[in-house]
This record gives C-alpha cells, structure tokens and sequence, in this order.
C-alpha cells in the first residue's frame, strides 16, 4: 500500500511525547495559578466578612421563631455584683453576617450527622448544605444540598444519587436548623425572662478567653446548655448540653463551630468521589423502564430490549433515560457512531446477582462498521432504581 | 468521554486541580498536532504551554459545549495559527531565512519530529498552505466535524472541506511524487 493511498490512517500514527520539561513547566504554572486563586480569595474574603456584618440590615428572625421551643421564662443574673459587658444581642446582631458556617457535632453516634457545612445567601436564606452522616444504616454517607436537589453519596456502594424529594429536602434542612448558630442564639434571646429558665453569663478577665452562657431549664427532665462565646466576635464557638439525671448533669453532646464566614475548600459543597463511583440522576423525568406487572426477569429483558432499539433508532435521549443517569451528550459520543448496532439478534436469561441485587442480561446485536457487519455479544446489568423500586434502569455494559 | 465530563463539571466549578488531569490526558496528542502544524517541537510545546495558561486563568467562565478533547485542539491550533503568522512576519524581514515549506524531505528535521516512517508525510504536511494543513489535522488527527472546524476558522462548512480535498490531493501528489523519486 502506497502512502498516498492511507493519507488518513497516516496522519493518525503521527504521535509525539510532551517533553519533561514541558510536563513541568505546566504543573508548575497550574499550581501558580492555584496558589493566586487562594491568595485572591483570602484577600477578598475579610473585607467582605466585616463589611456585611457591619452593614447588613436588620432582619426579622421569622423562620427561627416558629421552630422555637416553648421555653418558659425567668432569668436569673446570679452575679448580680458585676454587670457583664456582653449582652446576647451582641451574638445576635454579629450572627446577622454569617453567609457560611461549619460545625462538628460530637459524639458522633449512629445514624447522627457529624459534620455540617451550610452557606446563606444575601435574603439569610439555606442556598448549599452538606452533611457528613459517618455511620448510617446506609453505611457512612454525605448529603449535599444545592439548587434544589440532593446529593446522596453512598460511600460503601460507591454511588451517588441525586433526589429532588421534598421530604429528604425538608429533612436535610431539619438536620441544620438544629444546629444552626442563629437559631440557637435567638432562642437563647427569647428565653431571657422565661420562668423557668436561668441563664449566666460569666466573662473571664483572660485575655482572648470565650465568654460562657450557661441556661439551665427546669422541667421533666432538667436539661442544661453551656455555651462559649468569641469574646472578639461574639460569635457562638461552642455548645454543650447536658441532661439533669440522678442529681448530676450529664453530657449528652457537644456542638462545635470550626469556621464563619470562611470556608476553607471552595468546592466544599461539591462531592468528590473516585472515579468509579457511579451517578444515578433520579432528577430527570421518566428515568429507566416501569417494571408494571411484569417480573424482575421480564423487565430487565425489556430495558435492555428498549436500550437496544434506541441505540439502533440513534435515539439518544431515550437510551439515556434508559441508563439513568448517564447524559444524553454521553451517550451520544459512544461509539455507535463508528460501530453502528443495526440488528438485536438475541436477548439472553438474566442472571441474578444475589450480593447486589443487580441482573445481567446478555444480548447479541449486529454491528456495521466501514460498511462491513459483524457480531458482538454485549451484558447488560440492569437494577431497580434507588428510592423507585417500581422503576429499573441500566447500570453497566461491557 | 463521560470522564471529560466530570472533568469539565468540576473545573466549571472552580476545581483547577482537573487541570491536571485534563494535561496529562491530552498534552501528547495536542502537542503532536501542534508539531504538525508548525513543523517545530519546540513551539508547539510553547503552544501547548499557552493553552494550558489559558485554560487556568479561564476557569471561572469556562463553559464546554463540545468535546473536551475538540475544545483544545482548536485552542492549539488558534494559537498555532496566530505563533505560525508571527513566524511569517518574522521570516519576511529576515529574507535571507530559509522557509520550512521549501526544505527538501531529506531534511533531518522532520525525521527528528515524527521518525523515519512519517518522514516523508510530514514533508508533505509541512508543504501544505497553512489553512489545509489546520483542517486536514482537526478532522483527521483530531476527528472535528468539519462544521466546528468552520466555526473555528470563521469560514463556510463548504470552504472548510473544499480545504480538506485540496489538502488531500496535494498530499497524495506530494507522496506520490515522492514515492516515485
């Protein structure tokens, strides 16, 4: 074969090695680049701090109020020799700036989140929320909440889902109002003067030392708040609480905030699994097949009969839907373009994996490729969707 | 392609580590294509180098709409295009500098960039005006439709493959030619 005649498979073998050198010279400006993006960051980000709490407007705590417990009244200034400069207020009116929070709840005990990440925008209102649940009946898991959705990262089966269900919505925001600083602090407020609670606030003439709000509550049973205030701030540090039993306080749990106003990893409220963790889209509308009165077996050939046929149609979109959660851009890059599927020849029995629940399903199609056609055996592994077990989907080819 | 992807999603969001990821997948063939297009290793890295600097300081407002791999083939050969026309200026108030396109295929250079076994192809590369050589290694080499490849050079999708077949004929002219010598 002469040259001329293999013009394009020629240019194809043309394949050169980027130098060391050049290797180096573009990590080293990459990591330049980083080292100014966080230098850029840093210096914008105090400014920025000061001047929203100094000058943002002052706001109607409604959300706060309604989740607010009853707490009935009466406070008691036990060192009533020394008028203490701090007034919870101040905690209040510095809380009025917060646009990011994060905080480390202890223990970290089954099926309770350990760690929070939350950011605010301009209207005070929940815009990104991850939570890190590290012993979870679903193993250890983060949930990230972002433009609506959530973000479920199973880190045991190496899978992410994403939800838009109001209740797991709901529920994740639950998770942080619980621990959320200016509903804790504005409680600690409204409690001032209720009968039956007592609060101290003591200041400690140390230089830089936290200033402690102790609020005891009678009831059934008496339960008892100690928290540590930034004397510099005035920013809540630290929350513990504790339960009256057998005539001692004994503590229940200790809520810790690590950072205000500055997060520490821009992409915090982005997961970032491993390669190989596969993305399940529940957002998108009619995902998978609807298995309706057929068998676990039956809809599994199905799906992967529909898949077939819209890889034949070049029906992308549907093939995507099919998948689940992989993009229709994806989907339409796959190699079907070089290796048409032009014929399903044969659909195999599903076999049953009993560690995952999964079905293989293997088929045989006719492929065409530079006009010639041949066969190729594919395997399918279809499984129910998560959180939609009327609905399957595929997960895998090879 | 489902990884460049995930790349272009974190990267979107400010994740620049990807940058990485994305140079250490795609640096060998955008340098080739960048040797290609201007016959010298040396200022193709420089290309591939200016790209990536780019592609750094572009991470804030980058949005993918194509293939990743496509994006920066076009980004290599807009910059190839723009280092290839300075090396024109250059060479016209220096007269006395031999042009590359004219050099005989035995030059020892070209057997230095692609090998023995594509010497003679990148001679004929090399020989090819600068515009049917850029759409024959993007649709070719890179695998762009030819209607990016029009995007990219402001031109017609017709003038774009009107550029491919005259690249191609002179090409199999060139190594036919060649072959017979």
């Amino acid at each position: 074969m002469r040259p001329a005649d293999n013009i394009n498979e020629l240019i194809k073998k043309l394949q050169l090695k980027a130098s060391a050198e050049l290797d180096k010279r573009v990590h080293d400006d990459i990591s330049a680049a980083l080292v100014e993006s966080e230098k850029i960051k840093s210096v914008h980000a105090e400014p920025n701090i000061w001047r929203t709490i100094m000058k943002s407007p002052i706001i109607k705590l409604t959300a706060a109020a309604v989740i607010i417990i009853a707490i009935v009244i009466s406070v008691t200034i036990l060192d009533k020799s020394v008028t203490p400069a701090y007034a919870i207020e101040q905690t209040i009116e510095a809380n009025r700036g917060l646009w990011f929070i994060h905080l480390k709840c202890e223990p970290s005990t089954k099926g309770s989140v350990d760690e929070i990440w939350a950011q605010f925008d301009d209207n005070k209102q929940l815009t990104n929320l991850r939570m890190n649940f590290p012993n979870s009946s679903d193993g250890p898991k983060e949930v990230v909440l972002h433009e609506g959705k959530a973000e479920v990262w199973f880190k045991a089966k190496r899978s992410i889902v994403v939800l838009r269900e109001k209740d797991i919505l709901a529920k994740s925001k639950l998770y942080h109002e619980s621990f959320d600083p200016k509903r804790i602090v504005e409680e600690l407020y409204q409690a001032q003067g209720s009968e039956n609670v007592q609060i101290e606030i003591q200041e400690s003439s140390a230089e830089g030392a936290p200033i402690t709000i102790t609020m005891t509550k009678k009831g059934s049973p008496d339960v008892r708040a100690v928290f540590k205030v930034d004397p510099e701030t005035k920013l809540l540090q630290q929350e513990e609480s504790y339960k009256l039993e057998d005539g001692e306080y004994k503590f229940l749990g200790r809520t810790r905030y690590l950072d205000y106003n500055n997060p520490t990893d821009s992409e915090i409220f982005v997961l970032k699994p491993p390669a190989d963790v596969i993305r399940f889209d529940q957002t998108a509308h009619d995902i998978g097949l609807a298995k309706g009165d057929m068998s676990d077996e039956e809809s599994a050939v199905k799906l992967v009969r529909q898949f077939v046929e819209a890889a034949i149609a070049q029906d992308y979109t549907k093939a995507s839907k099919l998948l689940a959660y992989i993009p229709t851009g994806w989907v339409e890059e796959q190699p079907y373009q070089q290796e048409q599927v032009v014929r399903l020849i044969s659909v195999g029995k599903p076999e049953l994996n009993a560690e995952t629940g999964s079905l293989s399903v293997p088929c045989q199609v006719e492929v065409e490729k530079d006009g010639q056609t041949s066969v190729q055996s594919i395997t399918f592994r279809v499984q129910q969707i998560y959180g939609q077990s009327e609905r399957w989907k595929i997960i895998d080819f090879e | 392609m489902l990884e460049d992807k995930l790349l272009i999603w974190k990267f979107n969001r400010g994740n620049r580590n990807v940058l990485r990821g994305i140079y250490e997948k795609y640096k060998d063939d955008l340098v080739t294509l960048a040797a290609a297009l201007l016959n010298d290793v040396s200022s193709a890295e420089d290309v591939v180098h200016d790209v990536f600097v780019s592609f750094v300081e572009s991470s804030r407002k980058f949005r993918l709409t194509g293939t990743l791999k496509g994006y920066l083939a076009t980004c290599v050969a807009n910059n190839a295009r723009n280092k290839n026309k300075a090396r024109r200026t250059h060479r016209s108030i220096a007269l006395d500098e031999a042009n590359p396109a004219e050099v005989d295929s035995n030059n020892p250079e070209f057997t230095a960039i692609f090998g023995e076994e594509l010497r003679q192809l990148s001679w004929a590369l090399g020989r090819l005006p600068y515009e049917q050589r850029e759409v024959l290694l993007l649709h070719t080499y890179n695998g762009m439709k030819f209607k990016a490849i029009a995007r990219q050079q402001s031109v017609s999708i017709n003038t774009v493959q009107g550029r491919y077949r005259y690249a191609l004929d002179k090409l199999r002219s060139m190594l036919n030619g060649e072959m017979k010598r």
